[in-house]
């Protein structure tokens, strides 16, 4: 289980995250949501381990991350919101080079990379350098990588935007068996519609803070737009329709 | 530009691309700041350089205007003025060089650009822009620095011609032979571009520009031994209608109304050259602008033997790096520019030393001083091992995608971290110490016999304390941290640099000369002895260090504060 517990975070006066706790247990895929500048990121920064909290703490099945980094990270996969990878290497040097980073044997590293770029659909495309590819396959790439090491906590910022509606299915289907053999996954984003499709519970952020935990209703519910309804309330976002007018208004009058 | 062109799209897209020249697409905001300063200072070394020509050459010329005939006066202001006209052309070659990843419209261009509501030909009519300003900021720069100069050499007693037209004419002679070095680093760019096979263009491009890097570097010997071909321009020599600089030297003495065959035949061939580039980097432009689409849609491919890499028996963390830097090194030009554009200085004043020490005469069986050479062969070890440990480590510095360096930051070990700096250490040890022994051992033996080995072991010595000097403050995993360059003021650096060069270089010299001559060579392996535990100690202190310390991923401004360091 992932145990986040009074997760805080200042940049000098700044408080970009306060005060947040929230789980994800063992078989769950939770979905973490907020608007813009909510502190989203920053705790995705945090959970693995590219950020210092300035106070809380993060436990992996019991163990915290301060207690042994390293072997907390080594647990971990993660695909971060942009796809921020060295484009000047092939798929598979790229995928070599994390999975020795995480000191996998060579000779797995030779049996699954060029199986994952089959099946990530990318051996067409082998020896050309990441320069070439497009934003999904990127994407795809860092998904692979941050299955490689096969990891027991998945943490996904974003991960299928510039996937095509192929990819997106496999994806899902993915995740879904991943969290149902055990295992962990946070993943955020902005997109309701995935978060009600692929997680069994949401955590809203609002301005830092945690505003609202919800368990997302089964599609067969028929409740499939609660959560919008949820998060709207929560963040205390304003009704855009006004707003929309305005926009329009503005082009109509140029 | 006037404000009303700057504000049009034509203005804002030339600015846009102007300020893109000085944009290598590594920096973070604060390390382009830097750059900018950096670049700053090279200009005001460049003009100080100029001044300290004229004081160089005024005596040279006081004792010409005094001479008995006007002879010797002519045949070195030929020569000279070939001089000046090198030396901007040269400066205009090596920064159109260093900028010729943007000498056209590329993919993020075409892109971004095509989609907006401007056509194609404002496009690259900007990009010309943008390139004729950069290029033009730095021939006027090299041209108000050399001006003097030639205001000097122009005017006095035995001057032939009008020193204001002498001025007027070398102007125009010199800015057309800079255009004429602009002009064909861009033909030999656009050729590249507009018609290697999609795949490999990438791959070639980087490799002929830092070929061309390297190669501008090693000419430049040969630029500043153009006042010793003063006889052979005096008698027409035939090697001399090679020298693009001599072409327009014709082409300024015709202007001045010399009617003479030689420089007529000179001038002929800077028309020639001139028109040829002219058409070939037009002709580029026009093929690229009519095949845009296609040209810049291109894929970035590695060869597919390159993409089988071998099986390793090493740590893997270690390896990833190894490999990592291995193919940054193969495929990014800049990186690779670095490299062997600042190794190329090293050679190129190690090649210099040797010319003129008559190395070259004495190989051809003539009799020259015997210690000139010996001076030289045991001189230049370390101009070798100063600049190309630089040079490494200079590239090794420069970052790659800085953003993309989470997976080395998520991937940090204790037990990993001095297997993979080890690759930085390879790659400084390999330039610094290894390549300068592989260099100048041959010659010493030609030289001095079996007795070079010493020298050379005292050359591998200096080389590994230099390394060590390099990776003092080194936490960084190769091309994955942030960089800001310019520290400290260039004149500053370039000041304490040189200092430390010529204190290092003048004792190491006396004692690889020592080690050649000398009676026996117990006192230089004592020596070498001492270096190489020093070498040592100070190797062991850093593995040590780097498995207590964490990597660095963000390069930070010297802090006021200086710390002891003393736990």
């Amino acid at each position: 289980m992932l145990e986040v517990r009074a997760l805080t975070k200042r940049y000098g006066a700044l408080l970009a995250v306060d005060n947040i706790s929230f789980t994800v247990n063992r078989g769950e895929v939770v979905g973490y949501l907020g608007p813009n500048g909510s502190g989203k990121s920053t705790t995705v920064n945090m959970v693995v381990g590219l950020l210092e909290p300035s106070s809380g703490s993060i436990a992996l099945d019991g163990r915290s991350q301060d207690e042994d980094p390293i072997a907390y990270k080594r647990r971990i996969g993660y695909v971060p919101e942009e796809p921020y990878l060295y484009t000047h290497l092939t798929a598979a040097e790229y995928l070599t080079l994390v999975g020795r980073l995480r000191d996998m044997p060579q000779h797995r590293l030779d049996r699954d990379v060029p199986e994952l770029l089959r099946l990530f659909l990318l051996w067409d495309s082998r020896y050309s350098t990441m320069a070439a590819y497009s934003k999904g396959m990127r994407q795809r790439v860092l998904l692979a990588a941050a299955l490689l090491h096969n990891p027991d906590l998945l943490v996904l910022d974003e991960p299928f935007s510039g996937l095509d509606v192929n990819a997106s299915l496999l994806f899902r289907a993915l995740l879904g068996m991943f969290a149902a053999d055990g295992r962990m996954i946070l993943f955020s984003t902005h997109r309701f519609d995935m978060v009600e499709k692929v997680c069994s519970r949401a955590v809203i952020l609002s301005a830092g803070r945690l505003a609202a935990e919800h368990r997302v209703p089964d599609e067969r519910d028929g409740h499939s737009d609660s959560l919008e309804t949820l998060f709207v309330r929560v963040t205390e976002q304003e009704d855009y329709r006004p707003v929309a007018r305005q926009i329009l208004d503005v082009m109509q009058h140029a | 530009m006037s404000a009303r062109f700057r504000e049009r799209p034509a203005g804002l897209l030339t600015r846009h691309f102007f300020r893109a020249l000085f944009d290598f697409g590594v920096f973070t905001q604060e390390g382009a700041d830097a750059f900018v300063r950096v670049i700053i200072g090279l200009v005001a070394l460049l003009i100080s350089l100029g001044l300290l020509l004229v004081y160089m050459y005024a005596k040279k010329y006081a004792a010409l205007f005094a001479a008995a005939t006007g002879e010797p006066y002519a045949q070195a202001l030929l020569a000279d003025m070939t001089l000046a006209i090198a030396l901007p052309m040269w400066i205009v070659a090596l920064v159109t060089v260093l900028v010729s990843h943007s000498l056209f419209p590329d993919e993020t261009d075409f892109r971004v650009l095509m989609p907006l509501p401007i056509g194609q030909r404002l496009v690259f009519g900007a990009k010309l822009l943008a390139l004729a300003l950069f290029a033009g900021l730095f021939t006027l720069t090299g041209h108000v620095a050399i001006t003097p100069l030639v205001m000097r050499i122009s005017a006095g007693r035995w001057a032939i011609d009008a020193p204001l037209l002498g001025v007027i004419a070398f102007w125009i002679a010199s800015v057309t032979a800079s255009v004429f070095a602009l002009l064909a680093i861009v033909a030999m760019n656009g050729l590249l571009i507009a018609w290697t096979p999609q795949r490999h263009v990438h791959a070639l491009t980087a490799a002929v520009r830092s070929a061309m890097l390297g190669a501008l570097v090693l000419l430049l010997p040969f630029v500043t031994a153009l006042p010793t071909q003063s006889l052979e321009l005096a008698q027409h020599s035939r090697l001399l209608l090679l020298a693009p600089p001599a072409w327009f030297m014709g082409v300024e003495r015709v202007l001045l109304g010399h009617r003479d065959a030689y420089f007529l035949q000179l001038a002929q061939l800077a028309a020639v050259g001139l028109a040829s580039v002219v058409v070939i980097a037009l002709g580029s432009y026009a093929t690229l602008y009519r095949r845009f689409d296609r040209v810049m849609l291109h894929s970035f491919g590695v060869s597919r033997r390159r993409a089988r890499r071998c099986v390793v028996a090493e740590n893997p963390a270690g390896a990833a790096v190894r490999d990592f830097t291995a193919a940054t090194l193969r495929r990014s030009a800049l990186h690779q520019g670095v490299v062997i554009g600042l190794s190329a200085c090293g050679v190129a004043l190690a090649m210099n030393t040797l010319l003129r020490s008559g190395m070259v005469t004495w190989l051809r069986g003539f009799d020259v001083s015997h210690r000139e050479i010996l001076g030289a062969i045991t001189w230049i070890p370390f101009p070798l091992i100063g600049v190309l440990g630089i040079a490494a480590r200079a590239s090794l510095a420069l970052p790659i995608e800085p953003k993309a360096n989470w997976v080395f930051r998520m991937t940090e070990r204790d037990a990993f971290r001095v297997d993979q700096l080890h690759a930085a250490e390879r790659m400084i040890t390999l330039f610094a110490a290894l390549i300068p022994v592989a260099l100048t051992l041959p010659i010493q033996w030609i030289v001095a016999g079996p007795r070079a080995i010493v020298a050379s072991a005292m050359t591998a010595g200096f080389g590994f304390l230099w390394v060590e000097a390099l990776l003092r403050d080194w936490r960084r995993i190769p091309f994955t941290c942030s960089y800001m360059p310019g520290k400290h003021t260039v004149a500053q650096s370039v000041l304490t640099g040189l200092s430390l060069f010529l204190i290092v270089s003048t004792i190491g010299s006396a004692i690889e000369t020592a080690s050649l001559r000398g009676p026996s060579s117990t006192p230089v392996l004592v020596i070498v002895a001492v270096l190489s535990v020093v070498a040592l100690a100070l190797r062991r202190r850093r593995r040590r260090k780097w498995r207590e310390m964490p990597l660095v991923f963000d390069d930070e401004w010297p802090s006021d504060v200086q710390l002891l360091q003393l736990s």
